[in-house]
């Protein structure tokens, strides 16, 4: 009887623990791996086989969760970025500059997540930046660009997008029918943008 | 000794836990996707336009704040579907997803495109050349760059022009 007993209680604590890991590998509890990180370009991370019919199951896991309806990699790649360029995590208590310059799509836009993958619970109505602004605030070209992350509008005219609400948040890069070079050789072509920080808190850093 | 067997036992059934979450994951996550839109009024078989992306509005993960969708909820086990969108002077995609979450289909709906539409059938059914397909539920989404109120309303007005229903059958 013990030994059925053993049996049974090692079914439930197994499935139970197999259960557990496979949720937190889907990325569906907090902590759990993002969703891609096969390509990696100074922190920008993404996976070619999101939205792909080959893409692994773990993979296929953290996309539902995480990115729900992602378009595959001829139409569209996703970079996703949760550290500043000194490896820091994001964080609304601090001000980031992000600059960069010609990225090979025909359409792009960087916009910032909270945590839960949501847009941040604010009024702000600064959720993103694209290239669209990149070519206005540099007479047409999207040479050299820059823009503001931080939780209160900046006093000049700089482009913003704020981070209010957004905790320790991630910037997500879309990269819209994407160059044939950067699905051959992503390293090798996409200048990645950088995320300087400014300031934290009430103190530079 | 007589912990081996129960130690065996746990890896095997945690293998097994971890197999089954893990592959039906998805098709949980894209159910309740379905019943989320079902729920917000959005019909099978018909185009409905989301309103702009802001933090109130998100119902999905990651929403693209400079997009304007449409979703159509479809469902192959009644027979077969014709999916279709009119093109436009801008950026625009019309896509679909199966049960699973996997993006099976996409096409650009830029002036440059002579896409005519798609037929989404069942894999047991008796195919035509060209159809998709696609076995159950699935979401068409349609995406249209349109970071302005001007350019969303241009899109918006674009879905009545779009196709998302039942097609002949053989």
């Amino acid at each position: 009887m013990q030994v059925v007993i053993r049996l049974i209680v090692a079914v439930i604590f197994g499935a139970n623990f197999g259960a557990l890991t496979a949720l937190w590998f889907g990325g569906m509890i907090s902590g759990g791996p993002s969703i891609g990180k096969a390509i990696d370009i100074d922190n920008w991370q993404s996976d070619w086989s999101i939205g792909s019919e080959s893409a692994n199951p773990y993979v296929r896991a953290r996309v539902a969760r995480n990115g729900l309806l992602g378009l595959r990699k001829e139409e569209a790649v996703y970079f996703l970025k949760t550290v500043d360029d000194d490896g820091e995590p994001l964080s609304e208590a601090c001000t980031y500059r992000v600059s960069g310059g010609v990225l090979p799509a025909a359409w792009w836009s960087i916009t910032l997540y909270d945590s839960e993958s949501r847009l941040p619970m604010n009024e702000d109505a600064h959720l993103s930046f694209d290239k669209t602004q990149a070519q206005q605030s540099n007479q047409g070209t999207e040479t050299d660009w820059a823009f503001q992350v931080s939780p209160i509008a900046p006093e000049t005219g700089t482009a913003w997008v704020s981070s209010k609400a957004g905790g320790a948040f991630d910037l997500t890069l879309r990269l819209y029918q994407p160059h044939q070079n950067l699905l051959d050789d992503p390293s090798g072509a996409l200048p990645p943008p950088s995320i300087e920080r400014v300031s934290c808190g009430t103190g530079a850093s | 000794m007589r912990w081996i067997v129960p130690l065996i036992v746990f890896l095997l059934s945690g293998v097994v836990g971890h197999l089954f979450v893990l592959t039906n994951l998805p098709s949980f996550i894209m159910g309740k996707a379905h019943q989320t839109f079902e729920a917000e009024g959005i019909p099978e078989n018909v185009f409905v336009s989301t309103p702009r992306q802001t933090p109130q509005t998100q119902r999905i993960v990651r929403p693209s704040p400079d997009l304007a969708y449409a979703i159509c909820r479809f469902d192959t086990t009644s027979g077969p579907v014709f999916i279709n969108a009119p093109t436009w002077d801008g950026y625009g995609s019309l896509s679909i997803f199966n049960s699973k979450t996997d993006n099976v289909f996409v096409a650009d709906l830029g002036t440059a495109s002579d896409f005519q539409g798609i037929e989404v059938r069942r894999p047991a059914e008796n195919n035509r050349e060209g159809a998709l397909k696609l076995d159950g539920r699935g979401i068409a989404l349609i995406r249209r760059l349109a970071p302005t109120q001007e350019t969303y309303d241009v899109a918006a007005s674009l879905v009545s022009g779009a196709t998302c229903a039942a097609a002949r059958q053989d």
